[in-house]
């Protein structure tokens, strides 16, 4: 039987499930929790690229549901973009703060960003390069990606997510991927060990 | 089906979808998609288009998010259901509420709760009830993500 309660809930909308929330259900809130946390927190760590900070803004985004939830309305907007939408107000909001309180930790800008010619074929050192890029790009454009690439959102919800025209979002994620092109592609021999004609060759 | 048009706009447009959505067409919005997909799969756009799913490949190899064991439990342990917080001393358990990301170490939004909790715990009449329209004020600036956009307030500073 309990099975069956389970998968009952596991079934409903998240509309539905943030109604019983608000009335008290913690069984529905731990479903909604269950559903959300990896992606809020995804999107969260991608753009503060911090791993307690990111933790602190997923407990945050869902403690603002909990207050919240018994009198949360769609509105036309989904829950899952209500939900990504606080989550990204939460994180610019922890930059803007970071940023002010303590600007030489505000941009994590690597020194050495150069390529490694010693270790450029490690398997980690292509990740590592990806980071430390994404790290430079301004949280706009890194929360455009983030939501974009990462998380599959449509522009659409994505534009919502952030607060901006979806041609406003379009020019965020294509200044992204120029900086992100701009500052990985120099490091294509380093990261592969031998260049190629074929722009794509060394990047697979 | 149609032939894709090849003029000079028709190509920016099809350029444009490469440097926003990457060079996996079926990661496009599906109206780009089907506007411009044929195009950026032709000659015309194909250094274009490598150097994009090379840039692609890249961004797949980033270090993925792994969350900690224990998050979703600290969020659940966050949940209170309303009726902890109706009444007098609701009113209080509902102030102490908004403080649970004060507690936490590095807290997000920490003093905003700390003064909507205060708020509201001044709100309290001697009745034991909270004055509507504080309460509705209270809702609002935890809402505040929708008043904010609805403001142009949303924090979006210039990239």
């Amino acid at each position: 039987m309990r099975a069956r309660i389970d998968l009952g809930f596991a079934a409903d909308s998240d509309e539905a499930l943030v109604k019983r929330a608000g009335e008290g259900d913690r069984q529905a809130a731990s479903f909604l929790v269950a559903r959300h946390t990896d992606k809020i927190y995804a999107v969260c760590f991608r753009t503060l690229r911090n791993r307690a900070a990111a933790e602190d803004a997923t407990q945050e985004t869902f403690l603002r549901l909990w207050v919240n939830a018994s009198k949360w309305r769609p509105q036309g907007a989904k829950f899952e973009t209500w939900l990504y939408r606080v989550a990204m107000n939460i994180c610019l909001d922890q930059l803007r703060k970071t940023k002010r309180e303590a600007p030489e930790e505000a941009a994590p800008e690597r020194a050495d960003s150069a390529p490694r010619q010693d270790d450029a074929l490690l398997a980690g050192e292509k990740r590592l390069a990806v980071d430390e890029a994404l790290e430079t790009l301004p949280a706009r454009q890194r929360a455009a990606i983030s939501l974009c690439h990462y998380q599959e959102l449509s522009n659409i919800d994505a534009a919502e997510v952030m607060g901006v025209s979806v041609e406003a979002l379009e020019s965020l994620l294509a200044r992204g991927r120029r900086a992100l092109r701009d500052r990985l592609m120099p490091m294509r021999e380093s990261l592969t060990g031998k260049m190629s004609d074929d722009p794509s060759a060394n990047w697979g | 089906m149609t032939r894709p048009q090849t003029g000079d706009k028709e190509l920016a447009a099809a350029k444009n979808c490469i440097d926003a959505y990457g060079g996996d067409i079926e990661r496009w919005p599906e109206d780009a998609r089907n506007a411009y997909g044929a195009l950026a799969m032709s000659d015309a756009l194909a250094s274009e288009r490598e150097a994009a799913l090379a840039l692609d490949a890249f961004l797949d190899a980033a270090t993925a998010p792994k969350t900690a064991d224990d998050l979703q439990r600290r969020i659940l342990a966050d949940y209170r259901p309303p009726a902890d917080r109706t009444g007098w001393l609701g009113a209080i358990s509902a102030s102490l509420y908004g403080l649970g990301g004060f507690l936490r170490p590095a807290p997000v939004g920490a003093f905003a709760s700390l003064a909507i909790a205060g708020f509201i715990a001044g709100a309290v009449t001697d009745g034991g009830a909270l004055d509507p329209e504080i309460e509705a004020y209270a809702y609002l600036e935890t809402d505040g993500f929708a008043e904010a956009a609805d403001n142009e307030e949303f924090p979006w500073g210039a990239d």
